[in-house]
């Protein structure tokens, strides 16, 4: 369903959840400005979620681990990348979550080049090892702000 | 405990932090892939629930799948891992209904009113370590 939101831009606002959908450039210029992610990875069959400092090379996601269970879970299997933002003085929200598999950055050109970037540990000790995650897939979600949303239908009434 | 700059924080020490957030991520693994939701929620007798409606996380808990929850406070530097199970609570306490839905009073009426809950298997949580 598409409706019209107070800056005159169409919005899709899916009628199951009541949650706007945000399409690809949205998604990506929320994840610009996002200070935390979290990584998803599933080890022994479940799932385990950590926080990560990120940055984005490009449209990639790129971040810095250990060897310890997160590269593990990367190497093995698909990965989520979800970031997230809440203000609860208007009660509104946003998420955007990206599926992929991870790939290691080897070289150490790349690895130079990256290590420019803004990005700091979420906790300390060496992290050696970077992941870049192209987004297979991004979606991303917002609850639309109060009084910020009109339906068509509403728009069409007298 | 510290370890490489980091508190390990207790279960009653997590628990107290999840006790204070009302904002978390849940993992759950849908086919292959691992997914996260984030989620509004409140603590309700040592056991993270909250709202949602028949979508991805309801079905999750139909099944009592294994989850991971997680929130973290990144101003004040930790964060609390949660490994669980979800249930679906047929029949919520008036504790939990008490749980504003996420849109307030603007949530279409008859939505978000299933109730979804984690018992906590193993919780584990990390604070960064404050130096000097």
């Amino acid at each position: 369903m598409t409706i019209v939101d107070n800056r005159g831009m169409d919005a899709l606002i899916n009628l199951r959840t009541g949650l706007e959908e945000l399409d690809r450039d949205e998604c990506m210029r929320l994840l610009a400005h996002a200070p935390l992610g979290r990584l998803a990875v599933i080890v022994s069959g479940y799932p385990l979620v950590f926080p990560v400092n990120f940055a984005l090379d490009g449209n990639a996601v790129v971040l810095r681990t250990d060897s310890g269970t997160k590269l593990y879970g990367a190497r093995n299997g698909p990965v989520a990348f979800e970031c997230d933002g809440v203000d609860s003085t208007y009660h509104t929200g946003w998420s955007v979550l990206i599926h992929t598999n991870a790939e290691e950055v080897h070289n150490p050109f790349e690895i130079a080049r990256l290590e420019r970037l803004p990005l700091g540990p979420w906790c300390p000790g060496p992290k050696p090892t970077w992941l870049r995650l192209r987004a297979a897939t991004i979606s991303g979600r917002r609850i639309p702000m109060h009084g910020c949303t009109n339906t068509q239908e509403d728009l069409q009434c007298p | 405990m510290t370890s490489r700059g980091l508190d390990l924080l207790g279960r009653e020490e997590c628990l107290n932090l999840l006790r204070t957030n009302s904002f978390g991520r849940v993992g759950m693994k849908i086919a292959d892939d691992p997914v996260i939701l984030p989620v509004f929620y409140a603590m309700v007798e040592d056991e993270v629930v909250f709202r949602t409606d028949p979508g991805t996380k309801l079905i999750a808990a139909v099944l009592e799948t294994r989850v991971a929850f997680e929130v973290d406070d990144r101003s004040d530097g930790w964060s609390v891992l949660v490994i669980g199970h979800s249930h679906e609570v047929r029949h919520p306490s008036p504790e939990m209904t008490a749980i504003p839905p996420p849109l307030g009073d603007r949530w279409p009426a008859g939505e978000r009113e299933r109730f979804v809950r984690i018992e906590i298997d193993r919780v584990t949580g990390r604070r960064l370590t404050r130096v000097g």
